[in-house]
């Protein structure tokens, strides 16, 4: 058998340093698949026997997904790659720097049936697989005042596009559950869609800060993580959010879902947290601490050693295998 | 002629006393390497590499308290006065260019770490300082991970200010003591301060002990040179030449414009031991003659006659291998030249001339010369037993012997490495406070003062584009994955960090933009005083942050950054090598490297040549050189052996080792050579030179050794590495003189009858 290696300028760079580099999604299928800076991407069964494949570009890779043997990940560029070995190899699909914006997500409902969404309301789709793509503008994620001023506009197509692209936040986290997919994103975009991303219902929330991940749990709660250390919590149908005191100021980055009633979320300077979803409701909180801020009785701060942020992360029995600024890092739960 | 070397003597005395010790960071440094070339263009932008850490930490191990912060505040305003220091460039906590920023709900918020109003005495001000360090990520570069230190650093200028003269580094180095530790140490806080200035002043404060080494080494030797001479006036006698001899060496010094620098302090020492070496076989030959009969005076002209060429010849021939030492591009080893060769060159007047006119003075009583006649025969039995190394059987055996350990010591010697071979800073102990200092800031901080830094030079505004910016990051990344890296920083890694912070820190954003204005929006951001860009961003250091400066760990990264630097290099962007320590630390390696051979070669070539011209025979010159070179790889060897790596103060040392050793051969065979000439046999040749000059030889070996042995003792690490390894010289040239010479010396002259 003849194995002939093309080298290209642009593939991926091995190194050596590879898992203590900026890493920034990881996924889970019959393997992990993780993804980070310079077109790193690691994939492995357990933590101990990751290993870094080649892809063919250098750009930071932001979000990976799979289905079932097909995996996509997606970054900077605007470049989405495709693997249809679940992530031994990869083709790009796409990619146009000239849009100097990245793709932040990627969600696939099914092996032909995708979505990746990026800043400044980048949004395309495929039903091919990734074969094609193609782009869509959703002026129905924008708030009201927004969509107003839009339509004073319709009559110029040209103006309205150009206004519409510019008024359009970034997309920054996709979750799907129960034939409902949701988005979350900038200046306040918290979203639903019930038609895979066709039409959306923006989510009244009176926080106008960063969203950066919104997911609905196992037991039919809605969370949603975002800038200064902000968790809200929908009630009443998503009519109205509860904000959870966290006595966080930094960014948090993900929710992830745990074995049990607790979920997990990431953040900047290695702030991790776990809540407990049966608490969530009780009006009550920990002791202030020293700047006379008490957290509430269903989160808890999970001490670590790190100091950089966390991405997100995967439980796997008592721990988190996150991907962090660091690179990968185990993190004990109890 | 007293009358002369009276004023003489006065007169550099005079000047001696106005010597000072005089230590420059330049002067350690090949300026003419090409790293130092890269180094010397820009050090104007990026400050060089003589920087100035301090270190305050609180004993009870938290920082938060209003006596820290009071000490601190102090600290950080003393340092930014002592003259020298470059005060743009001073940064602390309490600098105003240590600010945080925060992303908040639409934007950056941000101000100075500790705010203008900041009461030390109020806890909640302390406490937000807390915070703002967390905010402002400076934790484990200004303020330690434990939070016990805090960090001031500054950077020296080249010329003091006040004066538009170069720098005194050690009166920087002695205000850096007594104004910032002197002051500011006591029971609540310590102060620990590293840098090449501090270390270089802590290596002159060590220094001082030479002088009571030097006091030591009289001692012992007037002792020994009495129960050799047995007589207090020939004992006063070649010590106060040797002692004269210095004077003048020192004074001479002054004359032609050179302070003396600690790292050669050892110098005038050298020449001490050397002149008495010498002044004893003048005592020698006059008391051998003495005790034959011969009245004084006609004894030290004679002494004088017959002393004057190979004496001569090995003065001269220590004089030009130090002066070989020149051919190394480095100012302090020139320097070492320049004092030594001098230093020996004097000893031809004072102790071949001086020495024996004095000695023509002496009155010696009766009982003396039988003293000194029965030593003589009491010694001539000993060197019967002696002489059988130049019998054919035993003389075989030593070369075969010899030939064993020359094969033995090569190998070995071929593993020497170059550079410094541990932690800290080599020219001191590793329990020294320097040396403890710099161990407790690299265990307590992220930085350490082991980095090089590779100069990207290209275009003006070059950090505007993506492309030239990218190269560099890809560039900085293969860097950080080479082993012995630790981190990395340049202009591109904190572009990557601003533009994420402009995208609510989201490090997804930690990406350098394709857009030229988003770029330029972070580049503004990063001031050039951070030393990652110069004013124009043609030229934007990468700083690499090592584990440690051993001599393979720089020759790895050095040979990786070539390597790496072929695939990215262009027309218009250039990866120079090198700044920062390490830089200086790679150029000096390969610098001192490139001159091990060359210096070799021409102190051999130089013995060689002298040997030839005054013994006028291969034969005598073989006899004398071949050991010399054994004895030198031995050395080698014994430097693998005992972990002292070539570096600048070891390197002279094989030269000056060669050199001294020299002296026993040439007086030896310089009495065989005449012997053989008249027909005697190598062995009784030999004999004849022992009774004359033997004990000598012993006697000075001996002293030589005993001597440079107290380095040992030295509180400086380099004075003690090149103790043991001038005392192994010493004895080994020696006994390769009395054993070595006379077997080879036999197997060259097998023709020779026998009697």
């Amino acid at each position: 058998m003849v194995f002939s290696a093309i080298v290209s300028a642009n593939n991926s760079y091995q190194a050596p340093l590879v898992k203590e580099s900026l890493l920034l999604d990881i996924a889970i299928g019959d393997n992990i698949l993780i993804v980070g800076e310079r077109g790193h991407v690691l994939t492995g069964t357990t933590e101990q026997n990751l290993t870094q494949v080649i892809v063919p570009t250098k750009t930071t890779l932001t979000a990976v997904t799979l289905f079932a043997q097909n995996a996509w990940a997606v970054g900077h560029d605007a470049s989405i790659l495709h693997s249809s070995d679940a992530g031994q190899t990869w083709q790009l699909q796409l990619s146009m720097p000239e849009l100097d914006r990245p793709f932040l997500d990627v969600f696939f409902m099914d092996e032909n049936t995708g979505v990746a969404v990026g800043a400044y309301g980048l949004f395309y789709r495929t039903i091919d697989g990734g074969t094609t793509w193609q782009k869509e503008l959703h002026a129905s994620v924008l708030p009201q005042d927004d969509i107003d001023y839009l339509d004073s506009i319709k009559d110029e197509p040209e103006f309205y596009q150009d206004e519409l692209s510019f008024i359009l936040p970034h997309f920054n986290r996709l979750s799907y559950a129960n034939g409902k997919l949701y988005m979350a994103g900038e200046a306040g975009l918290l979203a639903v869609s019930t038609d895979f991303g066709r039409s959306w219902k923006r989510f009244d929330i009176a926080y106008n800060g960063s969203f950066f991940d919104i997911q609905e749990t196992k037991n039919g709660q809605l969370f949603a993580v975002g800038l200064r250390g902000n968790i809200f919590l929908a009630n009443d149908d998503s009519k109205k959010w509860d904000k959870l005191q966290t006595c966080v100021t930094t960014s948090l980055n993900s929710i992830v879902l745990g074995n049990d009633k607790n979920i997990y979320i990431t953040g900047n300077n290695g702030v991790l947290l776990s809540l407990d979803q049966t608490k969530v409701s009780v009006n009550e909180y920990h002791p202030a601490n020293d700047e006379g801020c008490a957290i509430h009785i269903s989160i808890k701060k999970l001490k670590n050693n790190l100091s950089d942020s966390i991405l997100n992360g995967l439980v796997i029995n008592d721990a988190m295998l996150a991907v962090t600024a660091s690179g990968i890092k185990q993190i004990e739960l109890k | 002629m007293i009358a002369f070397f009276s004023l003489v003597t006065l007169f550099l005395l005079y000047n001696a006393a106005q010597l000072k010790l005089d230590a420059g960071f330049e002067k350690n440094i090949p300026l003419n390497h090409e790293y130092m070339q890269t180094y010397m263009k820009h050090r104007q932008d990026f400050g060089g590499a003589n920087n100035v850490l301090v270190s305050v930490c609180d004993k009870q191990g938290n920082i938060f308290n209003q006596n820290f912060f009071d000490t601190f505040k102090n600290v950080h305003d003393q340092v930014f006065f002592i003259n020298g220091v470059n005060r743009s460039l001073v940064t602390s906590l309490f600098s105003p260019s240590t600010r945080f920023t925060e992303i908040v709900e639409g934007g950056f918020s941000g101000g100075p770490v500790i705010p203008a109003d900041f009461n030390s005495s109020d806890p909640a001000a302390l406490d937000l300082v807390r915070k703002n360090i967390d905010k402002a990520g400076i934790l484990g570069r200004q303020v330690s991970s434990d939070f016990s230190c805090a960090m001031i650093t500054a950077q020296l200028l080249d010329i003091d200010p006040e004066t538009g003269l170069p720098l005194d580094t050690l009166a920087i180095a002695q205000d850096l003591e007594t104004q910032l530790r002197g002051l500011y140490e006591n029971e609540a806080t310590s102060v620990h301060i590293i840098g090449f200035a501090k270390m270089i002043g802590d290596v002159a404060e060590g220094a001082k002990d030479v002088l009571l080494f030097f006091a030591i080494a009289i001692a012992i030797t007037a002792i020994m040179v009495f129960f050799f001479s047995k007589s207090i006036m020939l004992t006063f006698l070649p010590l106060f030449c040797s002692i004269v001899a210095v004077i003048w060496q020192l004074g001479l010094l002054t004359l032609l414009g050179f302070g003396l620098d600690p790292m050669s302090i050892l110098v005038p020492f050298l020449v001490f031991a050397i002149g008495v070496s010498h002044g004893v076989q003048m005592i020698n030959a006059v008391g051998k003659k003495v005790s034959a009969g011969m009245n004084v005076k006609l004894a030290s002209q004679f002494a004088f006659r017959s002393l004057l060429i190979p004496g001569g010849i090995a003065l001269l021939s220590d004089t030009v291998g130090f002066m070989t030492l020149l051919v190394i591009d480095i100012g302090i080893i020139r320097e070492l030249a320049i004092t030594a060769s001098m230093g020996v060159a004097v000893i031809i007047l004072t102790n071949l001339l001086l020495l024996p006119v004095l000695m023509s003075y002496v009155k010696v009583s009766d009982k003396y010369k039988a003293k000194f006649a029965e030593a003589s025969d009491k010694h001539a039995k000993t060197w019967e037993i002696v002489s059988k190394c130049a019998s054919p059987k035993v003389a075989t055996i030593i070369v075969a012997v010899t030939a064993v350990l020359f094969v033995f010591g090569f190998i070995q010697s071929q593993k020497m490495k170059i550079g410094d071979l541990h932690a800290g800073a080599p020219a001191l102990h590793e329990e020294s406070r320097y040396n403890q200092d710099t161990f407790l800031i690299t265990d307590k901080f992220e930085i350490t003062v082991d980095y090089i830094s590779v100069i990207v030079e290209t275009k003006v505004d070059a950090c505007t584009e993506f492309e030239y910016m990218t190269t560099m990051d890809e560039f900085q990344w293969k860097m950080e994955n080479v082993e012995g890296v630790q981190s990395t920083i340049s202009l591109a890694s904190v572009a990557k960090q601003v533009n994420a912070g402009y995208n609510e820190g989201n490090p997804k954003w930690e990406v350098l933009p394709r857009n030229q204005a988003t770029m330029v929006q972070a580049i503004s951001r990063i001031p050039t005083s951070t030393g990652l860009l110069n004013r124009n961003c043609s030229v934007m250091p990468i700083i690499l942050f090592m584990q440690d400066h051993k001599a393979e760990t720089i020759e790895r990264i050095v040979s990786a950054v070539k390597e790496v630097s072929q695939e990215y290099a262009t027309d218009d962007m250039q990866f120079k090598l090198a700044s920062g320590p390490v830089g200086v630390m790679a150029a000096t390696n390969e610098a001192v490297k490139e001159s091990q051979d060359p210096m070799l070669y021409y102190v051999f070539g130089a013995v060689i040549i002298l040997c030839l011209i005054s013994f006028r025979s291969l034969r005598a010159t073989l006899a004398v050189v071949i050991p010399l070179y054994v004895v030198s790889v031995l050395a080698q060897a014994l430097m693998t052996y005992l972990d002292i790596g070539l570096t600048v103060s070891t390197l002279p040392v094989i030269a000056l080792g060669v050199g001294i050793g020299v002296d026993y051969g040439i007086y030896i065979l310089s009495t065989m050579n005449i012997k053989l000439r008249e027909g005697l046999s190598v062995q009784a040749a030999y004999l004849e030179a022992l009774k004359e000059r033997g004990s000598a030889v012993l006697f000075t070996g001996i002293t030589l050794a005993i001597g440079v042995s107290t380095w040992v003792f030295s509180s400086l690490k380099f004075q003690m590495d090149m103790g043991i390894l001038l005392t192994f010289m010493f004895i080994v040239n020696m006994l390769g003189a009395i054993i070595v010479l006379p077997a080879i010396a036999r197997l060259l002259w097998f023709r020779s009858v026998e009697k």
